[in-house]
């Protein structure tokens, strides 16, 4: 299975990538009032209206210091997955949803039985498990949790 | 030498100028991104193969069209970085080398501006005045007395016809004395000046006059002859106490090779070189051409300058500043002459070897040359006259022979078959001498220009943040945005790639090599970009800390060099018969004598405050200023180190200083450099001290202007904002500063380890950090001048990087 990785603070997150829509740089966010502050606001990406998500705020990681490049990542919406990932039980969130990340850095070729359980106490549930590419180590998540969680408190609120 | 076109400022991999390591750089950068075209081909074949569909297939090739641009963009990203690079090191080393340059050709300067006036002050001495009037009064006088005695010895002669009982000298004898005595008669100028000849003359006179006061009527002669022989001792005290005069001079202020006294006729009547006095005194120089200078100046404000090889004074290379003697009162009537020969090849010697790298043996750098032209362009001075030859024509590009007050130029040239690059800064005069419109020539090896900086380490800041500082120009921060740009933009078209090949599931696989490829390629382009962009920062970082070093280096050498002229002067002054007849005879008149000395003194320096003379119990006798005696003559200075100094003082032209500080000879909270010297009793070298003769040198004024001309330019010749340039004493104490703020006096900065344990005479550079701000900082340590040994203090300049 194809991961494609993120950076946050110099640590390397991943995520299917087949969940993945497109790659590209910042673009012009428009606030919305919002007690979640992992919640940026929303942006208009080839016409369609996205949520923003801030992977730092996400991370309980300071939020980046102003002069350092970022960049985006759309993810598929269900719609979108292709018949691959279907097969393999991923599932994506109804509508697009971007998440703002420190930098996207590479795609890695991981044996999906090699993603090893999150260590204890690791409690973000969002978290699925971590896996191994060369001499790094990548946190791989599940998009559709965090989303969800995020939602979810949001009602709750 | 031959003269070389100027260097394309295109970027060429033939270009000589371009090292080995960047002509591989560029090689490879070329080799991958010429690359990409081939694998891009390769995508969109496979694209055709694999799609389903238009729309796919369009999506492929359209990402593989992008690859391609950012490709060829990055190549000739490449070749304008390497045009950057080279320009900007050309640039900053054109402005580096010509100042260097001209920092030695305004030496000279400030040095010539005070040996002129040098040379008018002296000329003014009353001893000189005096002793020339008396000369030039007994020179005719004798004259006549010669020759009235011939007539009389010739009288002698038939009037002493019969020997008298009391002398045993026969007929014979009498005529071969007076014959003897006579021969010496028309020997004037021997009798003069040549003591030898003159104890002969003497000696026969003696016996002479001894028989011929036996004989008859030899009245006339007996007088005569006394006369003239009082007249030459006269003559004799007269030229010992110029010559001795003299010497004080040449003692105190040591660039002089010889300093000469002429009377109207340009017979030389003193001079200062007791080495070469006999022969130089009595020769007539009427027909050299500083002479003639020096009688045709206008007043006592004029002054001649000529260079001058071998004149019967001295036989080396000199630059004789010369100036009328003039009547005290009726001050238009020229009595003679003073020429100074200034020791102008020793003196740029000094000023060539400095700013120079030199090898461990500290000899300068091979391919290494600075030297001065005349404004015929024939060198005057050479730090390597074997190979830059004196007197001869330097054989410089056209543009460099033809430059105008104040201008400089650069080239590319070889010299001694090296490819070198010359820089030639003309002078400008400095303050009310204008300069003899000489030039200042450096010559480098292109290769110490364009040498590789990569491996300078850290040095106390990382190079991203030096890549944001000050230092580096807009255009390469803007070259480093840009690569950064191009690489994310590739790294993201081609993770795209990746991303949409996934989506295409076994078909898409083809594709994955593809786009790995161009991640490669993209990445080891861009990286090495922006390795290059850091060797430029560094590079850019190298040649500031150096252009600091450059600096520092002139404002130590500036007060070290003021600061010599005032040990030279209170040690001439200290001689002066004003002061030792004031001290010797305190009565009122000669008190003010002494301190309208004093007045004259410091109306002809700006640079003095206050000069004093003290008795030997530590009483102020007088002032230069009169409104300042009162205040002055209460102060009681025995334990003052400048007063404790000077009275101890036992060798000849000792002199005492008191470094930078308050003193209660000063109000308010000025703070004085006190220059002391003993004044011994009837102006002898040696022996009783009488007094203390003190000036109070203008330190904040001085020192301030002199650290003001060394805070850094830039490119365009304006100051650079936020620059600190600031003294510090023995004890790296803060004694002068441009920015009392930043770096206040008194006080003692926390400068890096290498800036505060300097050897004498050596420059070091680095970053600084204090509180929020990062600077970078040169600091050079003096050296001192000469005689002058410097007080052990350093010069820094600091520059801000943020």
């Amino acid at each position: 299975m194809q991961i494609s990785t993120f950076m946050i603070d110099s640590e390397t997150f991943g995520m299917p990538t087949l969940l993945v829509e497109e790659l590209f740089r910042p673009m012009p966010v428009t606030r919305v009032p919002s007690a979640d502050r992992r919640l940026e606001g929303i942006t208009n990406i080839r016409g369609k209206t996205a949520v923003v998500v801030n992977m730092r705020t996400c991370l309980g990681v300071e939020p980046a210091p102003k002069g350092i490049a970022n960049e985006m990542i759309l993810m598929e919406t269900d719609a979108g997955l292709v018949q691959e990932a279907r097969e393999l039980g991923l599932r994506a969130f109804d509508e697009p949803v971007v998440l703002r990340v420190d930098e996207s850095s590479s795609i890695y070729n991981i044996n999906p039985d090699e993603i090893q359980p999150a260590p204890a106490h690791v409690n973000q549930n969002f978290v699925e498990g971590v896996a191994r590419a060369g001499d790094r180590y990548i946190t791989v998540i599940s998009i559709t949790k965090l989303i969800n969680e995020i939602l979810n408190s949001q009602t709750e609120a | 030498m031959q003269t070389l076109e100027q260097t394309q400022n295109k970027f060429s991999i033939f270009n000589a100028l371009i090292t080995n390591d960047h002509r591989e750089f560029y090689e490879k950068i070329t080799n991958k991104l010429i690359g990409i075209s081939p694998i891009c081909n390769q995508g969109k074949s496979t694209a055709a193969e694999i799609s389903e569909t238009v729309t796919e297939q369009e999506q492929i090739t359209d990402l593989m069209e992008r690859v391609e641009t950012f490709a060829a963009e990055l190549h000739g990203g490449t070749k304008n970085l390497f045009d950057q690079f080279y320009q900007a090191k050309e640039d900053f080393c054109r402005s580096i080398y010509c100042t260097t340059a001209y920092i030695k050709i305004n030496l000279i300067d400030r040095t010539l501006l005070e040996r002129t006036c040098d040379v008018r002050w002296w000329a003014m001495e009353t001893a000189f005045v005096e002793c020339l009037e008396r000369l030039n009064k007994i020179s005719r006088s004798l004259e006549k007395n010669l020759f009235e005695a011939n007539e009389y010895l010739d009288a002698s002669k038939t009037a002493f016809e019969v020997p008298t009982l009391e002398t045993n000298w026969t007929m014979r004898d009498i005529t071969k004395y007076v014959d003897d005595v006579r021969e010496f008669l028309s020997r004037k100028l021997d009798l003069m000046f040549k003591p030898s000849v003159y104890e002969v003359f003497k000696g026969k006179v003696d016996l002479l006059l001894e028989q011929l006061g036996k004989g008859k009527n030899q009245e006339g002669t007996v007088k005569i002859m006394q006369k003239t022989i009082k007249n030459l001792e006269e003559v004799h005290s007269q030229v010992a106490f110029a010559c001795t005069r003299l010497e004080d001079i040449r003692s105190s202020y040591t660039l002089y090779r010889d300093l000469v006294i002429t009377t109207d006729d340009g017979t030389i009547v003193a001079n200062a070189n007791p080495k070469s006095r006999s022969r130089v005194l009595g020769v007539n120089v009427a027909d050299e051409n500083w002479y003639h200078a020096a009688l045709n100046t206008h007043d006592g404000n004029d002054y001649a300058i000529e260079k001058v090889a071998g004149s019967r004074v001295d036989s080396g290379n000199s630059l004789v500043f010369s100036t009328c003697v003039r009547c005290i009162n009726s001050g238009e009537k020229p009595l003679g002459t003073m020429g100074a020969f200034f020791d102008l090849e020793d003196e740029a010697l000094i000023i060539l070897e400095d700013y120079m790298p030199s090898t461990d043996k500290g000899e300068p750098r091979d391919g290494w040359f600075s030297f001065f032209t005349d404004s015929e362009g024939v060198v005057v001075g050479s730090s390597d006259p074997e190979i830059i030859a004196m007197g001869q024509y330097a054989h410089l590009p056209r543009e460099h022979r033809k430059l105008e007050k104040g201008d400089t130029a650069s080239s590319y040239i070889v010299v001694e078959g090296h490819d070198s690059a010359v820089f030639s800064a003309n002078s400008d005069g400095y303050l009310d001498f204008a300069g003899l419109g000489w030039s200042s020539h450096l010559v480098v090896p292109t290769s110490d220009i364009f040498a590789s900086n990569a491996s300078y380490e850290s040095g106390g800041i990382s190079p991203d943040e030096l890549m944001r500082s000050r230092l580096i120009p807009e255009i390469n921060k803007e070259t480093y945005v840009k690569v950064q740009d191009d690489k994310q933009s590739i790294k993201l078209i081609s993770l795209n790639g990746i991303v949409f090949a996934s989506k295409l599931g076994k078909r898409g696989v083809a594709l994955g090599p593809v786009f790995d490829q161009i991640t490669e390629t993209g990445d080891f382009a861009t990286s090495k970009m922006e390795e290059l962009l850091r060797e430029m920062a560094v590079g850019e970082l190298m040649l500031n800390l150096k252009t600091l070093e450059t600096f520092s280096k002139q404002a130590i050498d500036l007060i070290d060099r003021n600061l010599f002229e005032r040990s030279a002067a209170i040690r001439w002054w200290s001689t002066d018969q004003y002061f030792w007849r004031a001290l010797q005879e305190p009565t009122d008149e000669n008190v003010l004598a002494a301190a309208h000395r004093l007045r004259d003194i410091n109306s002809s320096y700006a640079m003095y405050r206050n000069l004093l003379l003290a008795d030997r119990m530590g009483r102020v006798l007088t002032a230069s200023t009169p409104e300042l005696i009162p205040d002055v003559s209460e102060v009681r200075v025995a334990d003052h180190p400048w007063f404790v100094r000077a009275m101890r003082s036992k060798k000849p032209g000792d002199y005492s200083v008191q470094d930078v500080g308050q003193t209660e000879l000063e109000r308010g909270a000025r703070r004085s450099l006190i220059y002391s010297g003993a004044v011994r009793r009837d102006g002898a070298r040696s022996g009783d001290c009488v007094g203390v003769l003190a000036s109070l040198f203008d330190w904040e004024t001085e020192s301030g202007k002199i650290l003001k001309t060394c805070l850094p330019k830039d490119r365009k010749g304006k100051r650079i904002d936020g620059c600190v340039a600031f003294y510090t004493n023995k004890d790296m104490q803060v004694i002068e500063t441009t920015d009392a703020n930043l770096v206040p006096l008194s006080t003692v900065p926390d400068l890096p380890q290498e800036n505060q344990t300097l050897e004498a005479g050596a420059s070091t550079s680095g970053v600084l950090r204090m509180g929020n701000h990062v600077y970078i900082i040169g600091s050079s340590r003096s050296k001192g001048y000469r005689e002058y040994e410097g007080l052990g203090w350093s010069a820094h300049i600091l520059r801000p990087l943020f």
